[in-house]
């Protein structure tokens, strides 16, 4: 039997977990973007409420401001997290697809033995493109360190959200209403900042 | 493992065919290839899916260099028929494949190139190979909508793709020995998978026309001598596709 040649890689070769871990970081930002979403249209609603009641509440009116400020920024931040994902999953899938056709040559050198010298020339070049691929390891590396924006956002959202609990008493007519936009800040900032860690665990990222 | 036999030889060039795996796991479909070497060039028909590579490279090699596979004929574009494609293209980036033009643009999805695809016409063409012509001969709808089979004048072989094709059980010989016993493993595949009665009997028409000694599908055994005739009569008579679908439910 022909020896599988498998050479010391550097970087581990792409496996179908990282297939995976793109796949669920995907739905991670189409979560992250619907979040977003709604919490612009939290604060839209909390801005127009307080101007048609005519309740002076300035407090509220800027924090509430700021969070809409701060989703249309997320929502900027996961289309391009979006974008940049799609070469790390290209390079993945690249990676995948060399790493089948060495491992059916590889067997096929074992079922050959006749054949071992023309099998392991044909082999020698995608030996070396595996060892010099580091393509989705960089295009990892990259889509990790664009979610430090997405991070710094989904913290000053959960600040956001605890002022505008704290400006919700200062409502008068409006507190409970107010008071309940505010606990929705609250979950959907939560929700952003729980998938955002999400993301940076599946990326393999703690800061 | 797959063993490679010769079919046919004169002396200057021959006929193998590559079959038989006893260890080929269950849930892939059985499939023959056949190849035909001049002292130049090779040619190999439907040389099979990704998975079974291995199997078909060993025993291919054993009779023919694989550098000197300069042609691939693809009888259609199914994954169990031409899903190799890259693969064989290692050891020769220069071959050319010959199939369909319907699947001109589809199965470059398995590899190869703008040079890699020769695009035959509806009607058919002839493909020389290292000097010896043969004839791509139209099949379509049989079971595929762009399909051809290949015809050797000289070898009166006809590589018939999926017609002729039969389920065999496990350890079953590589010629028909019992056509009637043989013919009841391929009926259902050939009502099923064949596309219409019409397809069928332009079929029929243009094999009648042709003398074949060996007729060599895709999956089961071949058909030499007499059973060559016996096999079209018995297609030429079955009724299939989407009308036999529609009889049966109906009867049923």
């Amino acid at each position: 039997m022909a020896r599988p040649v498998q050479p010391h890689l550097s970087v581990a070769p792409p496996s179908t977990n990282d297939l995976g871990r793109a796949v669920e970081i995907s739905e991670d930002l189409k979560r992250l973007g619907i979040d977003a979403f709604l919490m612009r249209l939290e604060a839209t609603n909390a801005i127009i409420r307080t101007r048609s009641r005519g309740v002076n509440v300035p407090g509220f009116e800027a924090v509430a401001e700021q969070m809409g400020h701060l989703s249309r920024d997320l929502s900027a931040c996961v289309a391009q997290l979006r974008v940049r994902i799609v070469p790390w999953i290209r390079a993945v899938s690249a990676g995948l697809s060399l790493e089948r056709e060495l491992g059916t040559l590889a067997l096929a050198a074992a079922a050959a033995p006749h054949a071992q010298a023309m099998i392991t020339a044909v082999m020698r070049p995608l030996e070396a493109e595996r060892l010099s691929r580091d393509d989705a390891e960089r295009a990892r590396r990259e889509l990790a360190a664009s979610l430090d924006d997405a991070r710094d956002l989904a913290a000053t959202g959960c600040v956001v959200a605890r002022t505008a609990k704290l400006e919700a008493t200062y409502g008068g007519a409006l507190a409970d209403a107010l008071a309940e936009t505010a606990a929705a800040f609250t979950t959907l900032a939560d929700a952003v900042d729980e998938a955002v860690r999400s993301i940076a665990r599946r990326l393999g990222r703690t800061r | 493992m797959k063993t490679a036999t010769e079919l046919w030889s004169d002396g200057t060039r021959r006929w193998l065919v590559v079959a038989r795996d006893p260890e080929r796991t269950d849930h892939l479909i059985d499939t023959n290839e056949y190849a035909m070497a001049t002292a130049t060039e090779v040619l190999i028909t439907d040389p099979g899916g990704f998975e079974i590579f291995p199997a078909v490279f060993a025993a291919m090699t054993t009779a023919v260099d694989a550098q000197r596979i300069a042609h691939i004929f693809a009888s259609h574009q199914d994954p169990d028929v031409i899903s190799s494609l890259a693969l064989w293209l290692r050891f020769n980036p220069r071959i050319t494949c010959h199939l369909s033009w319907l699947w001109e643009s589809f199965v470059p999805h398995f590899g190869g190139d703008a040079t890699t695809f020769r695009a035959l016409p509806d009607e058919g063409a002839a493909i020389v190979v290292g000097g010896t012509p043969l004839v791509a001969v139209p099949a379509h709808y049989l079971h595929s909508s762009g399909n051809f089979h290949l015809y050797d004048p000289a070898a009166r072989l006809l590589f018939s793709g999926d017609v002729g094709a039969a389920l065999l059980p496990e350890g079953a010989g590589l010629f028909v020995d019992d056509f009637d016993r043989h013919i009841r493993h391929a009926e259902g595949f050939h009502r099923r998978w064949m596309g219409s009665n019409e397809a069928r009997r332009d079929w029929c028409e243009r094999a009648a026309a042709m003398p074949i000694d060996l007729l060599c599908p895709q999956h089961g055994a071949i058909y030499r001598g007499q059973d060559v005739g016996r096999f079209i009569n018995w297609f030429g008579e079955l009724d299939v596709g989407l009308g036999h679908l529609r009889r049966a439910a109906r009867a049923a």
